[in-house]
């Protein structure tokens, strides 16, 4: 099966931009314009990876990571923010709640990729222990 | 903060005055009104006692004059005397009258002695028998002159007799008289010792402490408490005795003696009477009320004096905590908490600071509370601003990057490769848009902002806007209402830059879709522009805010939307610029209007000096009525011709600015014919001819040579758009020198589409010939250009004949220092100091500097 990534950014040309960085691997990409749809298609889907978006309207990248801490089946998720916020505050406050990684924007595609590449094989590898 | 400044010593004398003053005042006051109304009191009460006293005096006096006058009625009394002088019946006649006599004598307690004499004065009778004075003669007593001299009863003055053992009397005497006519026969009179008004005086001045002193009509004391009763004083010489026997009745303070005196006369008898108390009794009440406020006075300053001594006390302790306190602050450190109140919104800072005496004693804290609130929120504002900024500018640079690098390092193909470069254009566009909306605001806030203000046709940016939003957004439809020929007076780019602003905003916020309406009105001495959408409006009590920068309506629709929050700050800043005013209606849920007015431009035509003329050539009255209302509207002079013979007659008579050519024509010539007729001859071939027709022939209209297509039913934007630029684009020539490929391909393609004769030039060598070769009517210069750069140029310009006032725009990225600034200033008309020119930018300045 292929390894899911969902991609939850407010921007809908960062969403193609991600997908555009993943379009040469082998990933099923699922996209959640905010962080309501990003949280229910968590609960249907249950990716392998969730690339985050922080500043966004209504509820936002931080409030979703605490959300999914909350739930067991997806307090696992290995979860990247994506953040036009770069303050040490922001960061502190994202590391703080349990993110894997940080990637600051504007960001290299070839950089994300490198990095979700690197996340999912743990997720794989973690699934197949399972 | 400290409230008193003073120090302690001068603000304690100041208080104690304050206060002791009119406590002093008071009490002089208090005791000034008592005494005067204490002493008036006493007064009238002692002149009512000698009044009284008065009164009984006369009564006992005039009761005992009776009493003889009855006694003299008696017959048997008169009977008696008649026949005194018979010795055989003497014996038994006296022991008669002695018999009224006793009973006279009797019948008071202080009658002493009452006897008889005869009308010549000489002593008949006495009771108690005195027999050593009978046949006396008594005609010089004072009763006997004032009752035969009055012949009414009278009381005499005082005087002392034998016959009452020298006691002080008065005597009461009055006429015995009887016989028709009466004839006088005698003198009853009794003496009265005064010892019972003797006794009065006495019991007076035990009782009221009042010394009442009776004296006669001679002035001799009568009766008066503790004298000697066999003593005559006169008194005559007393002033207040004087008073009195003139039937005064008053009283007498100030003679020195510290009694109060006060006299009344007794009538009738002549008498007066004295009353006096000594000033210590008088007064009494005086002295007591004087006293009483004397001890409140007393008692109050010296509250008052404690009062002031403790405040002296505490003001010289609180000089000195505070100045420990200032020691203490200066070598202890403070400390400072903040608290955050939800509800209401405030925070307030806590500092605290240890208080340590001059030995370092920790004596205690000190707290100063200060709300904080303001400045917290305009803090969180400015850095929620930076952090919103940080977003808006990361996210399109994100893509540009993101996008950029795909392309560079992934092959990928043709379609995908446009799409990356739309998304890269796009997302710079996007990010132009927001750095020019900070610059602007920024200008508009330091205020070195001015507008060039020109006439605009309101309808013509309406529709413009309009056009352009309609193509953004397939879910909405935008209507247009707008008024023809409304100028107002304005900047053409700051006015659609509000319009683009509010129609943004009228599709985000409608994510649904939907109308959306924008209506152009004249409206008074000013032009009304109304936006309308039905989105999701804004909440009554937001709406006082959407015009403050930053600020965005807090809901989740949105937050989902975004946007900088300097659209509307911007737009009213323009529109305030403008001296219009911009204003919203909204209800939450219904959708938003927003409304701005900009000044008439009335009488101004946006072409300026002299009108141009449009040559209509079209059979159809309606239509060609149409086309002129149109045309006149905008400011042009028309000429309607019906047929193609007249209208190659009249362009060749007048050539006009432009023309306006149906095909269908009655006659021989139709459209075509006319159109190619113009262009071959050398007089009509520049006009430029704008097909109107319902015909679809497009590309013959412009292989002939047409300028412009436009077909039936005909808008009247699109006619206006053509002929503006038509008849404006024609009027001359320009030259462009730059080196940058780029820039002149910009002006070549932009000023062509006005109409306008361009030619380029690389270099300014090459430049210059060729503005020998043919003077232009405009020169755009680059001023850095390799080898002759722009200011050689000018120069060079400027030694030549026929082309040193050639108008110049210069064109410029680099900064200028002010030396260059001023050489260019005086040769050139227009100075374009950026690399990058809108072309509406770029035809205003052409047009302006062509115009002049």
């Amino acid at each position: 099966m292929r390894p899911k990534v969902l991609i939850c950014d407010d921007e809908a040309v960062l969403r193609r931009l991600v997908r555009a960085s993943l379009r040469e691997r082998d990933y099923e990409l699922i996209d959640a314009a905010d962080g309501d749809e990003a949280l229910l298609l968590a609960r249907e889907q249950e990716p392998d990876l969730i690339l985050l978006d922080v500043m966004m309207p209504g509820r936002t990248g931080l409030d979703v990571l605490l959300c999914l801490q909350q739930e067991s089946r997806l307090a696992s998720i290995p979860v990247v923010m994506l953040t036009a916020r770069t303050q040490d505050a922001d960061r502190a406050a994202a590391l703080g709640a349990g993110v894997r990684r940080f990637l600051p924007k504007p960001f290299s595609p070839s950089e994300l990729g490198a990095l979700v590449d690197e996340l999912l094989v743990d997720a794989v590898a973690e699934a197949g222990s399972r | 903060m400290r409230l008193v400044r003073l120090p302690a010593g001068p603000l304690t004398v100041l208080f104690a005055a304050l206060t002791l003053g009119p406590l002093l005042l008071l009490t002089y006051l208090a005791i000034a009104r008592s005494t005067n109304a204490v002493e008036a009191e006493a007064k009238a009460r002692l002149s009512s006692t000698a009044v009284v006293s008065a009164d009984f005096v006369k009564s006992e006096l005039v009761s005992l004059g009776e009493i003889v006058e009855s006694y003299a009625k008696r017959p048997l009394l008169a009977r008696g005397l008649q026949t005194t002088s018979l010795p055989a019946r003497r014996r038994g006649l006296r022991q008669h009258l002695r018999q009224h006599l006793r009973q006279l004598q009797a019948q008071r307690p202080g009658i002493a002695i009452a006897f008889l004499v005869d009308p010549a004065g000489q002593l008949v009778d006495i009771v108690p028998e005195t027999p050593s004075i009978v046949g006396k003669d008594f005609a010089f007593r004072d009763w006997y002159r004032g009752v035969t001299s009055t012949g009414e009863t009278y009381v005499s003055e005082a005087y002392t007799t034998a016959a009452t053992g020298r006691r002080r009397v008065v005597a009461a005497a009055t006429l015995v008289r009887a016989g028709r006519p009466k004839r006088t026969l005698g003198i009853l009179v009794a003496g009265y010792s005064l010892a019972y008004v003797q006794q009065f005086t006495e019991q007076f001045a035990r009782e009221q402490g009042v010394t009442l002193t009776v004296t006669d009509q001679a002035g001799a004391v009568v009766a008066a408490p503790g004298i000697p009763r066999h003593t005559l004083t006169s008194e005559a010489e007393d002033s207040a005795v004087v008073a009195a026997l003139a039937g005064k009745t008053g009283t007498v303070d100030d003679n020195g003696d510290g009694k109060l005196l006060a006299y009344a006369p007794v009538t009738g008898l002549g008498w007066t009477v004295r009353a006096s108390v000594p000033d210590s009794v008088a007064f009494a009440r005086v002295a007591g009320v004087r006293n009483s406020v004397l001890a409140t006075a007393a008692s109050l300053a010296l509250a008052l004096m404690a009062g002031i001594a403790l405040l002296g006390l505490t003001l010289r302790r609180r000089e000195e905590a505070e100045l420990r306190e200032r020691a203490a602050l200066t070598v202890t450190e403070g400390r400072t908490t903040e608290f955050d109140f939800q509800n209401p919104d405030r925070v307030l800072q806590l500092n605290s600071g240890p208080v340590r005496g001059a030995d370092g004693v920790l004596t205690g804290r000190i707290f100063a509370v200060r709300d904080v609130t303001r400045e917290r929120t305009a803090e969180r504002a400015k850095s929620e601003l930076v952090a919103t900024v940080s977003h808006e500018l990361r996210t399109p640079l994100t893509g540009i990057l993101g996008f950029a690098e795909l392309l560079a390092e992934h092959e990928v193909d043709r379609e995908t490769r446009q799409e990356y470069v739309q998304t890269i254009a796009d997302e710079a566009l996007r990010l132009k848009v927001l750095i020019d909306d900070f610059l602007d605001l920024h200008r508009l806030e330091e205020g070195n902002f001015t507008l060039s203000l020109e006439p605009v046709a309101l309808d013509d940016v309406v529709c413009e806007q309009a056009r352009f939003y309609r193509a953004q957004s397939n879910l909405h439809t935008i209507d247009v209402d707008v008024e023809p020929g409304v100028t107002v007076l304005g900047e053409r780019d700051r006015i659609a830059q509000v319009l683009a602003n509010l129609l943004t905003n009228a599709i985000k916020y409608s994510p649904e879709g939907g109308q959306v309406r924008v209506s152009a009105k004249r409206s008074g001495s000013c032009a009304r522009v109304e936006v309308h959408d039905a989105g999701i409006g804004i909440p009554a009590d937001q709406q006082r805010h959407v015009f403050e920068k930053f600020f965005r309506v807090d809901s989740t629709d949105t937050r989902r939307i975004g946007g900088t929050g300097l659209g509307l700050a911007l737009c009213r800043d323009i529109v305030e610029a403008h001296g219009g005013r911009i204003e919203l209606e909204s209800v939450e849920g219904e959708g938003s209007s927003f409304r701005f007015e900009l000044p008439l431009a009335e009488g101004v035509h946006q072409a300026t000096g002299l009108r141009e003329r449009v040559l209509v050539v079209e059979d159809d009255p309606a239509m060609a009525e149409l086309l002129r209302i149109y045309l006149e509207e905008d400011g042009y002079e028309v000429e309607v011709v019906a047929t193609g013979e007249e209208a190659l007659a009249r362009a060749d008579q007048r050539p006009p600015a432009m023309v306006c050519l149906d095909i269908g024509l009655p006659g021989r010539l139709d459209g075509w014919g006319v159109l190619a007729q113009l262009k071959s001859s050398s007089r009509t071939a520049q006009i430029p001819v704008v097909i109107c027709t319902g015909l679809q022939s497009t590309s013959r209209a412009l292989a002939l040579g047409a300028a412009g297509y436009l077909s039936k039913p005909i808008a009247r934007e699109s006619l206006l758009d053509e002929v503006r630029e038509l008849v404006h684009g024609r009027r001359g020539s320009v030259l462009v020198v730059d080196d940058d490929e780029q820039v002149r391909n910009f002006f070549t393609e932009t000023l062509t589409r006005e109409g306008l004769d361009v030619r380029v030039a690389a270099s300014g060598a090459e430049g210059l010939d060729m503005a020998r070769e043919r003077r232009p009517d405009l020169l755009m210069l680059d001023l850095l250009m390799p080898g002759m750069d722009g200011l050689s140029v000018l120069e060079q310009l400027g030694t030549e004949n026929g082309l040193s006032d050639i108008p110049v725009v210069v064109l410029t990225a680099q900064d200028l220092d002010p030396d260059e600034r001023d050489r260019l200033r005086e040769r050139t008309a227009s100075l374009l100091e950026k690399k990058a020119y809108s072309a509406h930018e770029l035809r205003q300045v052409v047009e302006q500097v062509l115009a002049a």
